[in-house]
């Protein structure tokens, strides 16, 4: 993947069709990637049109991030820590889902490019978690934990909340690497079912 | 909720936010061409099969003329606003905006401009390829077009309210009467390029739901990749007003057909697919 810095996309925004080029080259796949996923995951994208719809909303986003001369695309600020590809991923996203929840391709009907917007995305805010996902999140734990069993939260605990390497978890528990292993993919599962059943995005 | 069970909420949301990456990654790399499709596990995205198949077949990556006109259409988009920025006649059709009384208003304008296909009669001739269509293929034609902001809000002439538009307010903009222009943008698919000559006339739906020809001193040019220029300037007309919901229906064709269109019964407007539209519409303009 090409190193993209802010400098070339001042080139790209000043017309220069090399550095323009490798822009989308680079960020084409990860706002494909990005429709596809909220897409599919929004219950759209099946059927005959199902790829132009993804081509066309992916059309959509990148000329988005040109839009105002690069507005969004001048947001994104390195320093923040964010790459390009994972800034541009967070804006497509939210874009794509604004699309399916305004069940219109126009890109202009919910601008993403909006500073508050922008600013939350380019920082690492981006990641936080916000009161309402906060909420779902609860809902979805309480369900989550009758599942789970003792040993359950225990391992939950000990490979997510504390972060524990699979070595420390084998010796705290007195499992094998695969029981660990097999558990935490267990886990994962419920919690993306749960979730899924709950309608989580 | 406890403080404990607040923790484990954090951690789902760090292992929500971690599946999320990595299937975005993994997507990415599929459209990318960094990794094949059927390099991926069979449970590596989504333990439905069907799902993530049909994931990854939505990610297989574009190819090198869609890149070529994404690229295309953000450098027409560009050099529109840097126009737009420079000339003081040319607004937005995406967010028109007005002067009035010293305030700007908004007219945020739905544009759902759309691609007509047109053909001659008699009307059983096929609508793909080879007649007076050219490259214009019914079943695929219907580029959304690009409706480009202005950064600028109009200015000069087109910016004064039409006379007897005096009535109206901000609060009341059903009463506002002004001239608009605007500028519109969009790619014709790759299979399109070869009509170069394209001429373009405007419709806007009425108040009765009836397309009346609008607009005047169309340009339209359109670049080898196809990407599609077009500035129009609106009439005056009492629909076009703040916040009214506009549809414009951009007619598309060969560019000696197209300049008789409304007088010439021999060009039938065939269809219209607009941006937010599922199907191709079929209809009819006398």
């Amino acid at each position: 993947m090409e190193d993209i810095t802010p400098a070339t996309i001042e080139r790209a925004l000043g017309g220069d069709r090399v550095a323009l080029d490798g822009l989308v080259a680079t960020l084409t796949p990860a706002i494909q990637a990005e429709v596809a996923r909220a897409l599919v995951r929004g219950g759209a994208g099946r059927g005959r049109d199902g790829r132009q719809e993804v081509l066309d909303a992916t059309q959509e986003i990148f000329c988005a991030l040109f839009a105002h001369e690069g507005r969004a695309l001048r947001a994104w600020d390195p320093e923040k820590g964010r790459k390009l590809v994972s800034f541009v991923r967070l804006i497509a996203k939210r874009k794509v889902i604004s699309m399916l929840r305004s069940n219109t391709k126009n890109p202009w009907a919910d601008d993403p490019t909006e500073h508050d917007k922008i600013d939350v995305i380019a920082g690492n805010d981006g990641d936080a978690l916000h009161h309402e996902d906060r909420d779902a999140l609860s809902t979805l734990w309480s369900r989550l934990k009758p599942h789970l069993g003792e040993r359950g939260v225990l391992l939950f605990q000990l490979l997510f909340v504390e972060q524990e390497d699979v070595e420390d978890v084998m010796v705290k528990t007195d499992m094998s690497r695969d029981a660990i292993y097999a558990w935490r993919s267990r886990l994962r599962k419920q919690a993306r079912s749960i979730g899924q059943e709950m309608g989580l995005r | 909720m406890s403080e404990h069970d607040d923790k484990f909420v954090e951690a789902l949301h760090s292992m929500r936010r971690a599946d999320e990456e990595a299937e975005s990654e993994l997507l990415r790399q599929v459209a990318a061409g960094e990794r094949t499709a059927d390099a991926i596990p069979s449970d590596a995205i989504d333990e439905d099969a069907d799902t993530q198949a049909l994931l990854l077949e939505l990610s297989a990556p574009a190819d090198d003329v869609f890149r070529a006109s994404l690229a295309d259409r953000v450098e027409a988009q560009l050099h529109g606003e840097r126009a737009a920025a420079t000339q003081s006649n040319v607004i937005s059709m995406g967010a028109f905006r007005r002067r009035r009384a010293g305030a700007f208003v908004t007219l945020a304008v739905a544009a759902a401009a759309a691609f007509v296909v047109l053909r001659t009669s008699p009307p059983e001739d096929s609508v793909d390829g080879g007649d007076a269509l050219g490259v214009f293929d019914a079943a695929t034609v219907g580029y959304t077009l690009t409706v480009t902001k202005s950064p600028k809000s109009s200015r000069g002439s087109d910016s004064q309210p039409a006379e007897g538009a005096g009535s109206g307010t901000e609060e009341d903009p059903l009463a506002l009467q002004v001239p608009t222009s605007g500028e519109v943008q969009w790619v014709l698919r790759p299979d399109q390029v070869a009509a170069a000559a394209v001429g373009a006339k405007v419709f806007v739906r009425g108040p009765d739901g009836g397309l009346i020809p609008a607009g005047d001193e169309i340009t339209v040019t359109v670049a080898k990749t196809g990407a599609v220029r077009m500035s129009l300037q609106l009439d005056d007309a009492p629909y076009v007003r703040s916040g009214a919901q506009i549809d414009v229906v951009v007619v598309v064709g060969d560019a000696d057909m197209i300049a008789d269109l409304g007088d010439d019964a021999g060009i039938e407007v065939i269809g219209v697919k607009a941006p937010g539209a599922k199907r191709f519409i079929r209809f009819s303009v006398d």
